[in-house]
């Protein structure tokens, strides 16, 4: 990394330090130009909604006047939170551990098989991703139904006869998580693709050389070569976990009997949004969902330096 | 001459024009899919008022409206409510959008709606809506199979909890009892969320009585006993059981027949029949709950209330345009010209099918009115899901009453 | 000296592990998938009644087609026309912004570097409803909402893309290579585009692609910014039919021809186009080798 001295010392000669100096601005100044676009976007669409947003936590929308953490008040004395907040906490420990597992045992398998081979499957693993959400309540009304599925078989050894059955047994954490990874893995798998068919391949026939097995190869060179996309993969799920919205909220579209439109805590966000008109309220939800994301995605960037170049 | 002529008639259809646009009022109107005919039809016969008509996804109208009042743009005048429930959310403090129409439309007209068939749409001694149709509970069955079980149509709940257990030791059933589940449980008047007469923003919830716990037993009993299912009326289960004609006698709204039996149930024609909802033996008469019913709303600070009025009074009351519509009609002429295409309807087994539904909404709940919150979510939760483990729905009051507390709470009702 | 060739039979167990797990996999991502396919063929009686891969007749799929694309005068023909207006323009502008900017963060340090970072995967792992107010206004205050470039202006802000390219630039940029460019005397411009761009095929593919999946199943902000239903596009217009229709939860009781089976057919439409533009994206995220380009 380019270090700017800004001090000249005997030893270094005026002209190299202002010369490191000028590069340093360039570098910026380029960098900036390139910024450019996705700095407009990113200020529009990106900082001045977020503080907004955060702002609007303590005003009351009623009167618009500035109400200090009564907005968060109202949210701890929601009795819906506690619950909320559990259900929430049982799915982003079962749907990361599928994702981070599920995604990079897969994408490893798939990287040491050929590649017409890998391609095929990454498209079937893929397309359940965009499947839109109507369809994706039809598909998990009748995969979960014993009477219907084509996972019958399974469905009926497990001792379950009704939807309501498998619902329960697998409980709605379970079944949120499956409907998600179902969708996003897929994604995921594509991402990684992408990162591990661009690793050098000097490294990796080296390794082969060295007598590496398949196995040792995926998880002793590979593995470690695309560990920022790992680590981005891991901060977004648990983000998008702690988020968890669409699956719960799809249900209602499957009728009355199916309804769970208060089981996670974005979903009650929504609904002082939109149902109570209490945009504070949401405000004040969202932030402190942000926020956790926020400390937690921080500790895993600046532990692992994910912003250093190599 | 001709160019004289021509430019004099010129200017004559521009002063018309200008007279015509100048008395012309626009009014934004969200709709679903089902009643854009018929706001059609208004602005075809009403040449002062042109509608500018919007499809909108019902389930999302509230949202819509509330970021439209945050923005105060992108509001409409006339809406379509096909959940009674959203007439309580859009008139709360906080979200005011509809417009009290109490005073706007004759009462003449009101009157000749069924009685209670926009209790809906009174929130705190106000009309702040008008209905569209209703669908009140009744008693479907399969005349021919009744008979040949030798099965007597029931007229009490205890006849209809008897004749469970006959039907269920010859291998039958009688369908589902979530149409909604809340129709099963408030049939013995049980204050579920029942506003108080004279009191703002309050309601009544005590499922600790026996006018509860009546009805809980009884289903209890029948799901045990296996003549009730678990599961909600359209589940493939009930579906494939009501298909293979094992259920002789159902309970389900008026739209049953038309949407739900013929379609999806698929039941031959000349076979079903209508019969008046069940009481309690000690009850003096039906008390029947609904399912669905949609509401027509207006925005209170429209630039033309008068015109918003009359096209909500329209649609909800003019006979013409209702004997088009496809459920039940809650205004009692336009109710009545409707049901002319039932009685000549050869799927039913009898001429008087559309009567007794008629009948049947004389029974019709007082309180089936407009909640901020959604009971029959909060059974779903509790309830439901309880049933599924195989705890009992009288185990479950408890539990219920403190999760309806705690939301009406929350919605700023106060609770006694 | 270890053995070049591992012995047989740990090389079958390996790939057998291999094999029986990826098949897992397409059982469980692919069951459903061609369920979905042979229902589209079905009635809705057909669908609890018969076997689950059951196939229905060409009379089914044909009443089934014409329900869907008929209804409304073919309404779905310009909710389909709208999402690819949005999807092309979106992606467009999204690859436009992300992918110098992901080179930029990915190439050298530079002051406000590292908030950039923070800011977009804070921007990233804020909740939709949170923002979705603020964006609403702001598109108003424009006089952007409702409109085409409204929608496409809200796509083209892809932050996700930004930390793809970023991640991929900081992997497999090689330094040796910029390094070698540079003492050859090229400026930072042409660096970009004389070395970066050439390698970014595979990331340029890879993020227009998943910028196009987002936009073109994008519900949320499509409905919070479109009120005008000719305006519409696919998801919000197909969800409007199926909530009306009361096609899965059976109950708005109406006329309206759209059941299950049309919801199936629907979903199937819908998936197509992205089946077809990951096929052609696949062969460009196939990324060629490095070597080569750097010497010595």
């Amino acid at each position: 990394m380019s270090s700017i001295a800004d001090t000249a010392s005997p030893t270094v000669p005026r002209e190299r330090v202002r010369a490191a100096k000028r590069k340093g601005q360039r570098d910026t100044r380029m960098a900036y130009l390139l910024l450019l676009p996705y700095i407009v976007l990113l200020i529009m669409f990106g900082v001045f909604p977020v503080a907004y947003a955060f702002g609007l936590s303590f005003v009351d929308t009623i009167e618009n006047a500035f109400y200090g953490l009564a907005n968060y008040e109202f949210v701890f004395n929601d009795f819906r939170v506690p619950t909320a907040a559990i259900n929430v906490l049982w799915f982003v420990v079962i749907w990361v551990a599928m994702t981070m597992i599920g995604v990079a045992t897969l994408s490893l398998m798939l990287d040491s098989v050929g590649r017409r081979t890998a391609t095929t499957l990454r498209t079937i693993y893929f397309l359940p991703g965009a499947v839109t959400s109507s369809a994706v309540v039809v598909l998990w009304l009748f995969m979960l139904d014993p009477g219907v599925s084509p996972f019958q078989g399974l469905l009926h050894a497990a001792g379950w006869t009704y939807s309501i059955d498998v619902i329960s047994g697998i409980g709605l954490a379970g079944v949120f998580a499956l409907m998600a990874y179902f969708s996003a893995s897929g994604g995921w798998i594509v991402v990684f693709g992408g990162a591990l068919s661009s690793l050098p391949s000097e490294v990796l026939e080296a390794a082969r050389v060295d007598g590496a097995n398949r196995f040792q190869l995926a998880t002793r060179i590979k593995l470690p070569m695309i560990w920022r996309s790992l680590v981005l993969m891991g901060i977004l799920s648990f983000a998008a976990g702690l988020q968890l919205f669409v699956e719960p909220q799809l249900m209602q579209l499957a009728g009355p009997q199916s309804a769970q439109n208060d089981w996670s805590l974005n979903q009650m966000a929504f609904q002082y949004a939109f149902r109570m008109g209490d945009f504070g309220a949401s405000a004040a939800l969202s932030t402190m969902l942000v926020g956790t994301s926020i400390i937690i995605a921080l500790v895993i960037v600046f532990a692992t330096r994910f912003y250093k170049i190599d | 001459m001709r160019i004289l002529g021509r430019s004099a008639l010129a200017i004559g259809l521009m002063l018309t024009a200008g007279t015509a646009v100048a008395q012309e009022v626009t009014l934004n109107v969200w709709s679903d899919p089902v009643r854009l005919t018929m706001f059609d039809l208004y602005d075809q016969t009403h040449d002062n008022v042109k509608l500018n008509v919007t499809t909108i996804d019902p389930a999302g109208l509230v949202a819509k409206i509330q970021l439209g009042m945050q923005s105060r743009s992108e509001v409409p005048d006339v809406i379509f409510m096909n959940d009674i429930g959203y007439a309580a959310q859009l008139s709360t403090r906080r979200s005011n959008y509809l417009l009290d129409l109490t005073g706007l439309v004759p009462q003449t007209t009101l009157d000749e709606f069924y009685p209670n068939a926009n209790s809906p749409c009174y929130i705190n001694g106000k009309l702040m809506c008008m209905r569209n149709d209703i669908a009140h509970d009744v008693v479907w069955y399969d005349k021919p199979l009744m008979e040949s079980l030798g099965a007597a149509v029931p007229t009490t709940w205890e006849e209809y909890q008897a004749l469970g257990d006959e039907l269920v030791a010859k291998g039958y059933s009688l369908g589902s009892p979530m149409v909604p589940f809340q129709a099963f449980l408030v049939t013995a008047d049980c204050d579920m969320v029942m506003p108080v007469a004279g009191k703002d923003d309050t309601v009544k919830i005590d499922l600790t009585t026996e006018k509860c716990l009546k009805p809980a037993r009884m289903i209890d009993h029948m799901i045990a006993a296996g003549s009730l299912s678990k599961v909600g009326p359209f589940d493939p289960a009930v579906v494939e059981l009501v298909k293979a004609g094992k259920v002789p006698l159902m309970i389900g709204p008026t739209w049953f027949g038309e949407y739900v039996i013929k379609p999806t149930y698929e039941m031959a024609p000349g076979k079903l029949a209508v019969a008046l909802p069940l009481k309690w033996a000690d009850q003096e008469q039906p008390l029947t709950w609904s399912w669905g019913g949609g509401v027509y709303g207006g925005w209170k600070d429209t630039a033309h209330p008068a015109e918003v009025a009359d096209l909500i009074t329209w649609m909800s009351s003019d006979v013409a345009n209702q004997t088009t519509a496809v459920t039940l009609p809650a205004h009692q002429p336009s109710a009545l010209a409707w049901g002319e295409r039932l009685k000549a309807d050869p799927f039913y087994a009898s001429p008087d099918a559309f009567d007794v539904q008629v009948k049947a909404a004389e029974y019709s709940h007082p309180g089936y009115t407009s909640l901020r919150f959604s009971v029959e979510e909060a059974i779903v939760k509790i309830v439901s899901a309880n049933i599924a483990k195989g705890v009992t729905v009288e185990a479950s009051l408890p539990a219920l009453q403190t999760e309806l507390v705690n939301l009406a709470k929350l919605n700023g009702y106060t609770v006694e | 000296m270890a053995d070049a060739r591992t012995p047989p039979f740990r090389l079958n167990l390996g790939r057998f592990i291999v094999y029986a797990v990826l098949l897992f996999a397409v059982c469980f991502y692919g069951i459903p998938l061609l369920w979905l396919l042979l229902a589209g063929t079905r009635s809705q009686s057909s669908l609890f009644a018969d076997p689950p891969f059951s196939i229905g007749n060409w009379e089914m799929f044909l009443v089934t087609w014409n329900n869907l694309t008929t209804y409304n005068n073919f309404q779905i023909v310009s909710w389909a026309a709208n999402s690819a207006i949005y999807s092309v323009g979106g992606v467009l502008l999204s690859l436009f912004a992300s992918i110098p900017a992901g080179y930029a963060l990915a190439a050298s340090e530079f002051p406000g570097r590292k908030l950039i970072l923070v800011v977009t995967l804070i921007a990233m792992i804020t909740p939709s409803t949170a923002v979705v107010l603020p964006i609403f206004l702001e598109m108003n205050l424009l006089g952007l909402n409702n409109s085409y470039a409204g929608m496409i202006l809200v796509s083209g802000f892809f932050p996700f893309g930004v930390y793809l390219t970023y991640v991929y630039f900081s992997t497999s940029l090689p330094k040796g290579v910029m390094d070698s460019a540079r003492v050859d005397g090229a400026n930072r411009f042409e660096l970009f585009t004389r070395i970066a761009l050439p390698l970014a095929r595979p990331i340029v593919a890879l993020v227009a692609f998943f910028s196009f999946i987002g936009i073109w199943s994008n519900y949320f902000l499509a409905f919070v910014l479109l009120s005008d239903d000719k305006l519409y596009n696919l998801p919000v217009g197909l969800t409007v039919l199926i909530s009306t229709s009361g096609a899965l939860s059976n109950l708005p009781a109406n006329d309206v021809p759209i059941k299950k089976p049309e919801v199936i057919l629907a979903a199937i439409l819908v998936i197509l186009p992205v089946l077809l533009i990951f096929i052609v994206a696949q062969r460009f995220v196939r990324s060629g080798t490095l070597s080569g380009a750097e010497k010595g």
